[in-house]
């Protein structure tokens, strides 16, 4: 190469490594030379087989081979070096003194990026380089991403099956497990968003809480966690439901962001005095199926959810109801009547009333679930989806029989 | 989402089309600092006779909206409910938050 100075436009990108093969011992000295002052980092060989060995244990970036060497060919190292550099790309520059066509359709054949004529031109060198240089490091980057994408998703697999742990240890699904109880939740998600928890008093009374955080997802489930807790430890000490509703209201007002609530619903069944405390705030209203199967809606005061309004405005009084001619109570949350099937259609609330009432066999929760199944179809409910079916028969009330059932 | 504001003296009106849903947060954001920001603003309006869907975290945008109105002594109402949209807000009770139309 017949070289002057090197500018600095001329200069590739990034510091790449070059092997370089030309069998003219004096020629690839002054080539090296050339190239080292570009900044680049010069491996050198002078026959194809050496070239071959230098690449397997360097592994350049760049291959500038001359077409014509003794042993393993120009041509034949192109081959190889992108055979065994796959699924990565080595940019080949083939040079050689004889510059036909036939010459460098054979050379981009065999794989090379470029033909050069010999002498090579320094400047033309350096902006080929220049842009393999970028071209190398796109690569590089969208490698890196791919195996920084492939991290993350194991991570947040990790976090996500630790966070599924503890929330079901939180939700104390055992407790879940009364008689007297039958529940469903489905979601779409790994995390639910709505959550059932159960526990009787001391003498006996169940409490029941269904709730529904805002949102989807581990963000929703993370929401309803605050509600556990309080449900849990004031039902074990015999607290009447008003106060359970009013301590979780406090607390979820305290907690969440002012733009998250949680709907609940919270029934207190005495299986001793045959009655009910129903306090709904921000769930569809409830069902009531009486000793011969019919089911109407309870038609209480309805709340809103909690953690909307503070303290001093909040009523916590629940509705009182008579088991009499009661049988069953069900409790669902909005992603029930609002499941929408494929056209787009709700399940609504009259068809929750219809299948409750519906005189086919099976509990009610199961007709229920099979009537949403049915309209839902090839659909699947867009939101967390739960129902809890609590049966208020006398035989529920002792606690001996709740103890041992499980 | 789409939204489109309009400030009529002391009035200003937000109009929504579409899924109020959690996608649409930065749009309503926006909506709602538009809508908040001449002096004279007494009252708001969230005109939803075109939003087909409305989802809690719908709820809870309306929640933070009424909280900011309510420290600038303003009003918000809710007007041209329809249908789903309706239903949603009547589940959510928002009928004593808002006022409702």
């Amino acid at each position: 190469m017949g070289c002057k100075n090197v500018r600095a436009e001329d200069e590739p990108a990034a510091a790449l490594r070059v092997l370089l093969v030309d069998p003219d011992a004096s020629d690839v000295g002054e080539e090296a030379r050339v190239l080292s002052q570009l900044g680049l980092e010069i491996l050198t060989a002078t026959e194809g087989n050496e070239a071959l060995r230098l690449f397997r244990q360097e592994r350049p970036d760049v291959l500038i081979t001359d077409m014509y060497l003794p042993g393993l060919d120009g041509l034949n190292l192109t081959r190889t070096v992108q055979l065994e550099s796959a699924p990565n790309w080595v940019p080949v520059i083939v040079f050689s003194a004889e510059g036909g066509e036939d010459e460098r359709l054979r050379a981009l054949e065999a794989g090379a990026d470029n033909f050069l004529a010999k002498p090579l031109s320094p400047r033309i060198l350096a902006a080929r380089l220049r842009q393999f240089g970028h071209l190398l490091s796109m690569q590089r980057r969208s490698v890196e991403r791919a195996q920084e994408l492939q991290r993350l998703r194991q991570q947040e697999a990790e976090e996500l099956e630790v966070a599924r742990h503890l929330m079901e240890r939180l939700v104390n699904a055992e407790k879940l497990k009364d008689p007297a109880l039958q529940h469903w939740i489905a979601s779409n998600d790994t995390f639910s968003g709505d959550l059932i928890a159960a526990a009787r008093t001391p003498t006996g009374v169940l409490h029941v809480l269904l709730a529904d955080g805002t949102g989807h997802g581990l963000a929703a489930s993370l929401n309803v966690l605050p509600v556990i807790s309080p449900f849990y430890s004031m039902t074990e000490k015999g607290l009447p439901l008003e106060a359970v509703v009013r301590e979780i209201n406090r607390k979820v007002h305290e907690i969440l962001p002012r733009n998250r609530f949680i709907a609940a619903t919270l029934v207190a069944v005495n299986y001793r005095e045959r009655t009910a405390q129903v306090w709904n705030g921000g769930n569809p209203p409830l069902l009531l199926v009486d000793e011969n199967g019919k089911a109407r809606f309870h038609d209480g005061e309805r709340h809103l959810a909690l953690g909307i309004l503070d303290d001093t405005q909040f009523d916590a009084r629940p509705d009182m109801q008579s088991l009499e001619k009661v049988r069953e109570i069900l409790c669902y949350s909005d992603g029930l009547p609002e499941a929408e099937n494929v056209v787009g259609a709700a399940f609504g609330l009259e068809r929750i009333l219809a299948a409750s009432n519906s005189k086919t066999t099976g509990s009610t929760l199961e007709r229920l679930l099979d009537a949403v199944h049915d309209h839902l179809g090839e659909s699947s409910a867009q939101d967390d989806l739960s129902c809890a079916l609590i049966a208020c028969a006398p035989e529920y009330v002792a606690i001996d029989q709740v103890a041992t059932a499980g | 989402m789409d939204t489109n504001v309009s400030t009529n003296n002391s009035q200003a009106v937000i109009r929504l089309e579409g899924r109020f849903d959690f996608n649409a947060h930065r749009e309503f954001r926006e909506a709602v600092e538009k809508a908040m920001q001449p002096d004279g603003i007494k009252d708001i309006q969230v005109d939803l006779s075109k939003v087909a869907y409305l989802d809690s975290s719908a709820l809870g945008m309306l929640l933070m909206l009424r909280d900011k109105a309510l420290g600038k002594g303003r009003s918000v109402q809710l007007t041209n409910c329809k249908g789903s949209v309706r239903q949603v807000l009547e589940i959510a009770n928002f009928g004593k938050l808002f006022s409702i139309s």
